[in-house]
């Protein structure tokens, strides 16, 4: 199957904001509670 | 005798204290001390538990406990008594000598201000942030003055380990000063989750100041917080709040004498109407930059008691202060905590054996001289000192307005016939103002939003020429499944705004008091009682709404009980199945539902009280606030909280599930696009195929229905939407005979919960739990339905 650039463009987006999500869901979700020596700024949830 | 001897109406002194460890102490910190005077109010109205007044407000303690209390009534006497147990103390107290002559530091309104200027220089005042940590208990205002100091500049995280909220804000017209709302607690007793994070908080982060702000209606027992906080050393400010209620029941407070008893700045404010709040931030920054810490820390009279205690406390502070300075507490509040045989800070001060025999020793013999254990002399020896203080700068009214209507309420929704009808009105109006009225209103309107947005995309998608796949993806996948979820949006704000309600005016707390009996057969207090409810709407608020039940153990079995409170998700699905194969009996068929998914779950609660979650029942001791009309600020500042939150969460867990699933659906192994006169060749369809036999027993092998049953993994209305288009141009009655319609919906009532659901539980309860729940979701639903298709086949 071809695409055309506007696809391909629109398909790349996807790919990064979902590869964004990701990362961000994996690495911030109750940090302080699954490691130790965690400082201040480690806040989010 | 014992208070659960008392009658409704009689007061009564208490002689001894009962009970062990964080029982015990709950009860010496909620001022339930020898000597103090306690009145029985009433009864719940399935007769457990009792509510008492004592120190000037009302408390609620379970039979079982009140047993362990013993009490002494009083000898007839015509003369009058006093309310609470001021009386007791009044007769023999001298006067308290002052500290701080009203001079440096100069606090107050009557002492100087210490502006730093060329003829007051001030050294070594520290420039640069501040932080500070604002302490009270709970229903004191503490939300209330955290919302006035920071405004809208607060960011909500929680503390490392627990899923306890934590609210940072910058002080308004203060860039450099941040404030951290610590969790409402009546003692630093390492007893609760709240209370360890407050003090470990203090202790740790070492703000540069404490805002401790007092319920000024209930000073007394507000106060005992107050001198643990002061044995800490930091420097720290006094707020009086809710002094307009003081001063309008004819009542006042002695403020420059109550700090010249306490060394300490005490600020006379009305949170609620933002009266005194910047000379609270004035006050505090003062002393913070000028590291200003409490004059006095000494609260034991040398005198009192033969100075029992006053000995006891000094001579551990001279035992183990080069152990309290390089474990880095305070050498006041270790000795205190010593006395306490807190376990946290016997092993922070790394004693030797020696010396931990010696100071066995001396609070040995301090027991023995004073006639009390350890914990009882020490809360005594506290509110000893608070009535003394009080004594003399306190005018109490005779009985505030406040209350006077509090107890007039309370006739009807605590009253013993009346209590359970009113809560269950109140609860019908809460559900069909969120599902029906208002907050059905708003769904359709954001629907309607999402609906036309969507249009409005794929139309745009469709001029762009956009490869059918992606533009599946987009439409099909990522708005279809993020928009599901997102249309919840409107609701979980109404509940919440609901909820916020009944917290704010106190009614939350009378709901416990009621409920309690009833859920302390399941292994719960009555505080799990509204989370409960509001999983008959939505999981997802439901298991948020945990985070307030004190106990951890307590919030886990909620948690794990709200998936058996069938959803409003849930209802689309009985709806289309009922009609389809029960016309006539549609609303019985739903009403069955829900009666089994409640009866599943007490099973369930049971099972769960006798194997894991056994242990001791966490202590019912709890504070009956008066009623108050609710701040709007803080409703506002809530629903803010909760609606970023669950955005949050759409576009995480659900934006990246709508992509797996949607894929799933459309491409077949081969990676193929597959249309749908050909679904039953997509991945989904075929891992559906796999584990369809596992549903033959259930009468529901069919790979359509199972494939309908993991879409309503994603959202539990996905089940219908798939279900139609999988058997679109065939009646489902011809698939299915009434049985297995009947078997298929008990599957669904109980099988595992949403994505949205279980991504706040894997939140709340970490990823152990969340799967725990998943698995035995499904195992359950499974062995019910298949106890309910056999039963049927019996039939």
């Amino acid at each position: 199957m071809t695409m055309n650039i506007q696809s391909i463009i629109l398909l790349t987006i996807i790919i990064i904001v979902a590869a964004y999500v990701l990362y961000r869901y994996l690495h911030s979700d109750n940090k302080c509670g699954c490691c130790k020596g965690c400082n201040k700024d480690c806040r989010t949830r | 005798m014992t208070l659960r001897e008392l009658n409704k109406g009689q007061s009564a002194t208490i002689l001894k204290v009962g009970g062990e460890g964080a029982l015990r102490q709950h009860f010496l910190d909620m001022g339930v001390i020898p000597g103090a005077q306690v009145t029985l109010q009433k009864y719940a109205p399935l007769g457990d538990p009792m509510e008492l007044r004592i120190h000037g407000y009302e408390l609620t303690l379970r039979l079982a406990d009140a047993e362990k209390i013993v009490i002494e009534m009083p000898d007839p006497d015509p003369s009058p008594k006093e309310e609470g147990s001021r009386s007791m103390y009044k007769k023999s107290l001298p006067p308290r000598g002052e500290v701080g002559g009203g001079l440096h530091p100069g606090f107050g309104e009557e002492g100087h201000y210490h502006e730093e200027d060329e003829f007051h220089p001030i050294s070594s005042a520290k420039k640069g942030p501040v932080t500070f940590a604002l302490v009270g208990n709970q229903n004191c205002g503490k939300t209330t003055l955290f919302n006035q100091l920071t405004g809208s500049k607060q960011h909500v995280g929680n503390f490392p380990g627990v899923t306890i909220d934590r609210k940072d804000g910058i002080i308004k017209g203060h860039p450099s000063a941040t404030v951290t709302d610590l969790p409402g607690i009546y003692s630093l007793s390492p007893y609760t989750s709240e209370e360890v994070i407050s003090r470990q908080f203090i202790l740790e982060n070492k703000p540069d100041g404490i805002i401790n702000i007092v319920d000024a209606t209930n000073i007394e027992r507000n106060l005992y917080l107050t001198m643990q906080l002061m044995e800490l050393g930091i420097p720290m400010v006094l707020a009086l709040n809710m002094m307009d209620e003081v001063r309008g029941n004819g009542g006042t407070i002695r403020i420059n004498q109550m700090e010249r008893l306490l060394g300490i700045p005490v600020i006379p404010i009305s949170a609620m109407k933002n009266e005194g709040v910047d000379e609270v931030v004035s006050h505090a920054i003062h002393v913070a930059r000028h590291n200003e810490g409490p004059a006095r820390q000494d609260f034991c009279s040398p005198t009192e008691h033969g100075g029992a205690v006053h000995r006891c406390l000094h001579a551990i502070m001279h035992f183990i202060e080069d152990h309290a300075l390089a474990a880095g507490i305070p050498v006041r509040f270790a000795a205190s905590k010593l006395i306490e045989d807190d376990k946290l800070v016997t092993s922070a001060l790394h004693l030797t054996q020696n010396e931990k025999e010696t100071i066995e020793h001396i609070i040995r013999q301090m027991e023995e001289e004073r006639g009390l254990d350890r914990c009882a002399a020490l809360a005594d020896m506290r509110f000893h000192f608070i009535l003394e203080v009080s004594s003399q700068t306190v005018v109490h009214p005779e009985e505030s307005l406040e209350h006077r209507r509090s107890v007039r309420i309370d006739k009807v929704l605590t009253g013993r016939y009346t209590a359970i009808p009113a809560f269950l009105l109140i609860m019908a109006a809460v559900f069909f103002l969120t599902f029906n009225t208002i907050g059905g209103w708003l769904q359709d309107l954001f629907q309607r939003g999402i609906d036309r947005f969507t249009a409005f995309s794929d139309q745009l998608l469709t001029q762009l020429d956009i490869a059918p796949p992606i533009h599946s993806l987009i439409i099909d996948g990522i708005y279809s499944g993020v928009g599901t979820v997102l249309a919840f949006l409107p609701l979980i704000v109404c509940l919440f705004f609901f909820l916020s309600m009944l917290e704010d005016t106190g009614y939350m707390a009378r709901i416990a008091f009621v409920m309690d009996r009833l859920l302390r057969g399941l292994g719960l207090s009555g505080r799990s009682i509204v989370p409960l409810l509001i999983g008959f709407g939505c999981s997802v608020p439901s298991i948020m709404a945990s985070r307030t039940l004190p106990s951890e153990r307590d919030r886990r079995l909620t948690v794990m009980l709200t998936p058996f409170m069938s959803c409003t998700a849930k209802i689309p699905v009985y709806a289309f199945f009922a009609s389809a194969f029960f016309p006539d009996k549609a609303a019985l068929v739903m009403m069955s539902l829900y009666v089994l998914g409640i009866l599943t779950g007490i099973v369930v609660a049971l099972i769960l009280k006798r194997t894991s979650f056994r242990g001791e029942a966490v202590p019912f001791v709890m504070e009956l606030p008066n009623y108050r009309m609710p701040v709007a600020m803080n409703v506002w500042h809530l629903l803010w909280d909760k609606a970023k939150d669950f955005l949050t969460r759409a576009f995480t867990v659900i934006f990246l599930a709508s992509i797996a699933v949607w894929f799933l659906q459309t491409f077949d192994f081969h990676l193929q696009m597959v249309t749908e006169a050909e679904a039953s060749r997509s991945m989904l369809a075929q891992m559906s195929s796999l584990v369809a036999p596992l549903f033959e027993p259930l009468g529901c092998g069919d790979w359509r229905i199972v494939t309908a049953l993991v879409c309503g993994l994603l959202a539990k209305e996905v089940v219908v939407s798939t279900l139609s288009t999988l058997f679109a141009g065939v009646a489902i009655t011809s698939v299915l005979s009434p049985d297995v319609a009947f078997t298929l919906l008990v599957f669904c009532l109980l099988y595992t919960p949403c994505i949205a659901t279980m991504a706040t539980i894997r939140r709340e309860l970490g990823t152990r739990w969340m799967l725990a729940i998943m698995v035995g979701q499904c195992v359950i639903a499974w062995v019910v339905a298949f106890l309910t298709f056999q039963t049927i086949s019996l039939l």
